[in-house]
């Protein structure tokens, strides 16, 4: 049953290089995991799934490597600690709407 | 320069498990000239190194449910081979449109949700206003 649900987020995460992550968080939060936990889960759950595909877009030649990828990879980290600590800390409704905003807002930039 | 800034925004959302690369992606498309696979190839790269940081951080709390991450995590490899397999066959600008279409799904998706909460506040701060036998 988990793996199911585990087989379309792959197939969403692999797709789009991303994204597979918001559907485990919905998933395992309908499930009954409590939201903090499944937020963390998530990023262990994607782990495997963005190797996987990772090595697909490496091969296939879609990763490119010059001195911008390296700032953006530095950066990457750093921010992950960051975002490990404010976990839980920074959540409040107008966050949350500015985020959806930014969402709709690519999404109509890259659409039409 | 703006690489650097990008990559610490989208570690910060994607360490709070929140979707880095819904951001990352239109940023490096839109303003940063990347194409869309080198795009999502790019935010599964940054997300392993992330993913390392971020989670020595959630397991040290005990945030992590082993479980559901296993669970989700094995069944997740093949679809995830298939779905890397299927974006390398298409088109840059197709995938680029698909790709906006999700985040207006999403997006909108989002914000019913948070209307929809809002609207329950607003019902139950209401409902205590006007029944409290104090006032």
């Amino acid at each position: 049953m988990r793996g199911a649900f585990g087989l379309g987020i792959g197939l969403v995460n692999g797709f789009f290089g991303s994204a597979g992550g918001i559907f485990a968080v919905q998933t395992m939060e309908k499930l009954g995991l409590e939201e903090k936990k499944s937020h963390a889960t998530s990023i262990l759950a994607i782990l495997p799934m963005s190797i996987a595909s990772g090595v697909v877009y490496f091969l296939g030649g879609h990763i490119p490597f010059d001195g911008n990828t390296w700032m953006l990879l530095g950066g990457a980290c750093a921010g992950g600690l960051i975002g490990a600590m404010l976990l839980g800390k920074l959540k409040g409704d107008i966050v949350d709407a500015i985020f959806t905003l930014l969402i709709l807002a690519s999404g109509v930039r890259m659409l039409f | 320069m703006w690489f650097l800034i990008s990559g610490i925004l989208f570690g910060t959302i994607a360490g709070m498990g929140m979707g880095g690369g819904i951001i990352l992606i239109p940023v490096l498309t839109v303003f940063l000239g990347v194409d869309q696979q080198g795009a999502q190839g790019l935010n599964l790269l940054c997300f392993l190194p992330m993913a390392g940081f971020a989670l020595f951080s959630h397991i040290k709390h005990k945030r992590v449910d082993f479980s559901w991450a296993i669970a989700l995590g094995l069944g997740g490899l093949a679809g995830s081979l298939l779905g890397a397999y299927l974006a390398g066959l298409m088109k840059n600008e197709v995938l680029g449109k698909i790709f906006g279409g999700l985040l207006i799904l999403l997006g909108g998706w989002r914000a019913f949700g948070q209307i929809s909460n809002m609207i329950k506040k607003k019902k139950s701060k209401a409902n205590q206003s006007c029944c409290n036998p104090e006032k």
